[in-house]
């Protein structure tokens, strides 16, 4: 139930914007005021561990150190965190994205290696690029599926990986970088298995090895992580995706925060502090995607 | 008798010098003898101190050399080395996943590069991994590096060559993968770092030279001697281990001087020893010049004495037998001398020997600590008062600081926080006491990560029993820690269905508890028990209960949210737990947990294929709330347990409430909709018509209010059928019903001259408008009763443009098309937003009557109205008061623009059915009395309820 004084401000903001022509941006301004910039994590590979740190963490940690007010990491899962941001659920009907309901808000600003997508672009302001990832279709070492040979390029490589998939089962998480309607394997005959056991990407690999499905979608960032974690044990057959990218998440209506954000992370490229995070937490990406970190530096 | 000594003495008088030349030939023989012996003993130490040494240089280079050949050694049966060539068997490509090995590997030879010293200098210019084919894979150098990276033959051993052309040690060895050659890992190393290993050419000292196999000179680099590195392969000839005088060689400068060649174990290098024999012996006779001198001294001595007796009378010789006395006596005194330097020597010798064993010794003893200070374990030695000294390159590796910010500092500096102050009172206590402490320890790096390691803290004392170090070493239990955490997931889930158990479950609970506590909301424990399972057991064996058990879970599964936790509670029994229903009232958390209850018995519809048979089942299901109040968990695993019970005795196959008030809540809820759907079915349900009037009391027609007249309870409040009809989706014919029904009373006053005019408005819900064909049914309806559209308003709500907004605004647009208006109902206590309020085709907006109700006694309400009125201006709109109900709520309104009003001060809802009572409405509602305002001063009509 709202109260009055809230219809009274909402109802006085709409004749100011009607007669005045003022502008929402107080979003920047805000969070100084407050004093506290609140970071909605997500426990997931080396972005956020879970124990302090991570590349998100760190970038946020620096941003709140930039703008001169202490930082707040607030854990979310993939299924709300946008609703975490927002404050409204969002409801993903025949293509459609709507925002329904009303829940608290308990940060200001998705960092998480958060895959830059479509649907969620329509409801966020995204920053500049992070950090570039993809999707890559994983194995057991004793499937008897082979990895692809590489082909003339992504496209042809992504068409052998999915004609590699065949009868086998995939695991794949919706709401997250390995839903599957991002890369149009909905309704083409592929057996897909939703694992929603938990909200964690880290444990798709041994949910795989568990029998839980014959095959798995997994991301760059994870797979550098669990090649060496699962050596032996799984094998990587192919691209999914197109190159696909991480940036951090704004509500639309903090415009300055994005600004802002996007100032530092050019200010960290530009002086190295950057490429030691990257390299701090996912030694070996470089090498995945020579021609973003050439841009990069 | 006595007579005699003196007679033999004077008969021996004049033989006398005959008599002391001899005695004194004998003693010098005595004497050389013994000089000679001596000088042989004193050369023997010199040249074995100079053999000593030469083999000391030999080994330390061949040590250096062998430990080279370790490292390249671990590097090739590195773990990420093995990674590559397991990930490479299975196919993978470069491109989608060799690239994260050989980053690995990378990673590995650049931290050897840089971290790997050897007294201080960095031990590799370059490290290279090539494939069997000879390609190179990885190849890191440190900065200054320029060296060849050729990879050569495959070779089955380790091989350590000397590239004297480019001053370089290579190290190769093979990488073995599965007792195969799979490829060469190769380590470049500058040869000058055994520049350190071979002695300065400092004066009086022997020149030490190291040569290649070819006798090109290596060490020193500088060419001083150009006589030895000209004859360098005359030198590399030498035999080894024998001192060999050099004159024989076409060198005039080296004549006299003496060589020795050693050469350095598993290479093809040899250290060679120089030294003059000056330098070596010293500058003393050589045992052969003291012989022939003391033969020719003797001799001298002896022509002498002949000449002595030629020449000096019979009455000199008494002087020179006093004489010849004389100098016997230096003699013997003399040779006293010799013999005490020769006891001297020997005693200095002997001591000598004794420290030369010491030294072996010792060396030995310090190569063995040294090689058990380096092992792969990190250890670290300190002081008395913890202050480190020295720490070896596996902690240094392990804890990332550098060694020189290691020493100097205590424990502290890598201590993780994880234990408290009384932790390191107690092990400090401990090793005072006892000597030693061991124990599990987290260790904190330089990057910040924590390490589990098993630590051992062990005193040093010195001869007298005093502690003069403690030496620690960390070993390794990272992996017993993952295997301990492995035990203890097993610990926790059901090996059968892989939910979790009943700790797990409790746990959780009690997290529930905690967290419902802090945000103050409900929480609900469904408890699940499946009907008949011990005759599926007992009939067709545990087998096939085990697979229904493992369907069952499943299918529960599916039926709860991610955050929720399904638990096999044991046997046939699971728990459901909601943990969080997001609400602080207990109806709306009771309506929650009954839908997933529902879900849950409607899930178990289908039968379940057990192998070849197919197998029905029902559960029972047994609910009860917690609330932020409730802690204990067992008393709430007891209510949904007796729960579960009920609906047992009740039948099975259904769902109970613990609590009897919510049970009887969600009882009457059901029936409530079961009623109202039956009388749907049969159009029971009536619309009443309140008048809405103009600013000058004029009628303009009626919103149109759904009734329902219950046969045995009467009316029902639709603030009670309608929050029923939206969540049943019963809210859809209800809606239509409503509409037709309006629409066949337009219908019917359009026959009237009198009501031809009047408008019906209407609500829909945001259900209706969210359907598909929502447009092509009013039409239908329209069509159908013959209502004029230009005559049906409808009101909608806020929460109708809450979602797909566009979709909304184009189906209004195309019932605007055929005349239909649109009003938005309760403007202002919800959305409220402008951006949408401008895009939408409206014709009117309602103020709410809750308002309304409090405009004169609560300014925010005043203002909220009048803001309205002069939003409706802006935007060209109309705008309806609703709930008027006083003159002076009206006379406050008409102040601020010419309204519409609806509410009981000009009319009630009609009270009869629609069908019969139409006309008598029309007819009523147009009868009006007038009243007088007096604040205004002017003449209303005023609407007489129906």
């Amino acid at each position: 139930m709202f109260s009055k004084r809230f219809v009274l401000g909402s109802l006085s903001g709409a004749l100011t914007f009607l007669f005045v022509t003022a502008s929402w941006s107080a979003d920047l301004a805000e969070i100084k005021q407050r004093g506290v910039i609140r970071h909605i994590g997500i426990r997931y590979a080396n972005f956020v561990t879970g124990a302090g740190d991570g590349l998100d963490v760190e970038l946020m940690q620096g941003f709140a150190k930039r703008i001169g007010v202490s930082y707040q990491l607030v854990y979310s899962d993939f299924y709300s965190v946008i609703r975490d941001l927002l404050g409204k659920d969002v409801v993903r009907k025949s293509g459609e994205i709507t925002l329904a309901g009303e829940y608290p808000i308990k940060g200001d600003v998705i960092s998480t290696g958060f895959t830059v997508l479509p649907w969620r672009e329509a409801i966020l302001l995204y920053s500049e690029p992070t950090l570039p990832s993809q999707v890559l279709l994983v194995a057991p070492a004793d499937s008897d599926l082979q990895p692809i040979k590489d082909g003339a390029n992504l496209a042809a490589d992504i068409a052998n990986t999915r004609k590699v998939i065949g009868s086998k089962s995939v695991l794949v998480m919706e709401h997250t970088c390995l839903d599957p309607t991002n890369y149009g394997l909905v309704n083409v005959g592929i057996d897909l298995k939703a694992y929603n056991k938990s909200a964690n990407l880290n444990e798709m690999v041994p949910a795989m090895l568990n029998k839980e499905a014959e095959l798995t979608l997994l991301d760059v960032p994870d797979a550098i992580l669990d090649l060496r974690k699962w050596a032996g044990r799984i094998k990587i057959l192919g691209p999914i995706s197109e190159q696909q990218t991480l940036a951090t998440a704004f509500p639309k209506d903090a415009p300055a925060l994005r600004d802002e954000f996007n100032a530092y992370l050019r200010d960290i490229k530009a002086s190295g502090v950057y490429d030691r995070l990257v390299d701090k937490y996912y030694p070996g990406i470089r090498l995945f995607f020579p021609e973003f970190f050439t841009k990069t530096n | 008798m006595a007579s005699s000594p003196i007679t033999f003495s004077r008969s021996l008088a004049p033989r006398w010098l005959p008599i002391a030349a001899g005695a004194f030939v004998l003693s010098m023989f005595f004497l050389v003898g013994n000089f000679y012996k001596s000088q042989v003993k004193l050369r023997q130490n010199a040249d074995a101190r100079l053999v000593s040494i030469g083999e000391a240089r030999a080994s330390e280079i061949s040590d250096f050399l062998a430990e080279r050949r370790q490292a390249a050694v671990r590097l090739a049966a590195s773990e990420d080395i093995s990674n590559y060539f397991s990930n490479l068997d299975l196919g993978m490509s470069v491109k989608y996943g060799l690239f994260a090995n050989l980053a690995a590997i990378e990673r590995r030879f650049q931290a050897t590069v840089d971290e790997e010293k050897y007294q201080g200098e960095p031990t590799y210019l370059r490290l290279a991994f090539f494939d069997r084919s000879g390609v190179v894979q990885v190849d890191v150098s440190s900065s200054s590096a320029a060296t060849p990276s050729t990879m050569g033959p495959n070779l089955a051993e380790p091989n350590i060559q000397i590239d004297q052309k480019h001053r370089l040690i290579v190290v190769s060895v093979p990488v073995l993968q599965k007792g195969k050659i799979r490829g060469t890992v190769k380590t470049v190393s500058n040869l000058n770092i055994l520049s350190r290993l071979v002695s300065a050419n400092d004066i009086g000292q022997p020149h030490e030279f190291l040569l290649g196999d070819d006798g090109e000179v290596l060490l020193p680099v500088e060419r001083e001697h150009s006589a030895i590195v000209a004859q360098g392969s005359a030198l590399a000839a030498l035999p080894s281990g024998r001192i060999q005088a050099l004159s024989n060689l076409n060198a005039p400068e080296l004549n006299g001087y003496l060589a020795l060649r050693l050469p350095v174990g598993g290479s093809p290098l040899s250290i060679v020893r120089l030294v003059s024999e000056d330098e070596l012996y010293g500058r003393t006779l050589s045992p052969a010049s003291v012989f022939y001198l003391g033969l020719f001294a003797t001799l001298l001595f002896m022509l002498a004495i002949g000449f002595e007796r030629m020449r000096q009378n019979a009455a000199r010789l008494e002087i020179k037998f006093v004489e010849s006395n004389r100098h016997r006596a230096e003699l013997a005194e003399n040779n006293f001398a010799l013999s005490q330097e020769i006891r001297r020597r020997e005693a200095i010798e002997a001591d000598l020997q004794r420290q030369s064993q010491a030294l072996d010794k010792s060396n030995s003893e310090l190569r063995i600590a040294a090689a058990a200070f380096n092992a792969q374990e990190g250890m670290i030695v300190t002081d008395t008062k913890g202050v480190i000294l020295s720490a070896n390159r596996a902690f240094v590796a392990l804890t990332g600081y550098t060694i020189e910010e290691l020493v100097g500092q205590t424990a502290r500096l890598f201590r993780s926080h994880m234990r408290d102050a009384e932790f390191y009172r107690n092990m400090w206590d401990s090793i005072k006491m006892t000597g030693s402490w061991q124990g599990d320890m987290s260790l904190r790096t330089k990057s910040g990560e924590n390490c589990a390691r098993w630590l051992t803290i062990s005193a040093v004392k010195n001869e007298t029993g005093e502690v003069t170090n403690y030496v620690g070493s960390y070993y390794d239990i990272s992996k017993l820690k993952h295997a301990e955490e492995k035990i203890q997931e097993l610990a926790f889930f059901d090996q059968l269905t892989g939910l979790p158990n009943r700790v797990l479950l409790i746990d959780r609970v009690r997290q529930a508890l905690n967290a419902n506590t802090r945000s103050k909301s409900y929480g609900a424990l469904l408890f699940i028990d499946l009907d008949n399972f011990k005759t599926l057991n007992d009939s067709l064996g545990h087998h096939m209960g085990d697979m229904l058990l493992k369907n069952a879970a499943q299918r529960i599964s599916d039926c709860v949210r991610a955050d929720d936790t399904v638990a096999r509670f044991g046997g046939d029994e699971f728990v459901v737990l909601l943990a969080n229903l997001g609400t602080q009232k207990a109806k709306a958390a009771a309506v929650q947990a009954e839908a997933v209850g529902e879900k849950i018995l409607a899930a178990f519809t289908e039968v379940f294929q057990l192998d070849t048979y197919e197998y029905p089942c029902t559960p029972s299901v047994g609910v009860t709330l917690f609330s932020p109040e409730d802690r204990n968990v067992d008393e709430l695993l007891k209510r949904a347990d007796l729960a579960m019970y009920d609906a047992k005795i009740a039948g099975r196959n259904g769902l109970r409430f613990f609590d009897p008030a919510m049970q009887t809540m969600i009882t009457a809820r059901a029936a409530l909709e079961t009623d109202l759907r039956e009388d749907l079915k049969n159009e029971r349900l009536l619309l009443h018509y309140q008048p809405q009037v103009d600013h000058e009391g004029k009628l303009l027609g009626a919103e149109a209010l759904a009734r329902w007249p219950h046969a045995q309870k009467g009316k029902v409040s639709p603030s009670q059928f309608i929050p029923v009809a939206e969540s049943t989706g019963l809210i859809l014919p209800l809606g239509a019903l409503m509409l037709k029904t309006a629409c066949r009373q337009l219908a019917r006053w359009s026959a009237d001259p009198a009501t031809e005019r009047l408008i019906i408005a209407i609500n829909v819900s945001a259900l209706q408008m969210r359907q598909k064909n929502f447009v092509e049914e009013v039409r239908s309806i329209l069509e159908q009763t013959g209502a004029n559209p230009h005559r049906l308003k409808i009101e909608l709500t806020e929460s109708t443009l809450v979602s797909n907004v566009d979709d909304v605004i184009a189906k209004m647009q195309k019932l605007k098309a055929t005349g239909i208006g649109f009003s938005l109902d309760d403007f202002g206590t919800g959305y409220s937003s402008l951006s949408y309020l401008k895009r939408l085709p409206l014709d009117e907006l309602k103020i709410d009557r809750s308002f309304v109700k409090d405009v004169l006694i609560d300014s925010n309400d005043a203002a909220i109205a009048q803001m309205i009125i002069a939003l409706s201006k802006s935007l060209g709109l109309s705008v309806i008061a609703e709930g008027v109900e006083t003159e002076e709520q009206y006379a406050f309104l008409a102040q601020h623009g010419q309204l519409n009003y609806q509410g009981y001060l000009f009319g009630r809802p009609c009270r009869r059915k629609i069908s019969r009572d139409t006309p008598e409405l029309s007819r009523r509602v147009a009868v009006q009395s007038g009243y007088t305002d007096p604040s205004i001063g002017r003449t209303h009509k005023r609407l007489q309820g129906c």
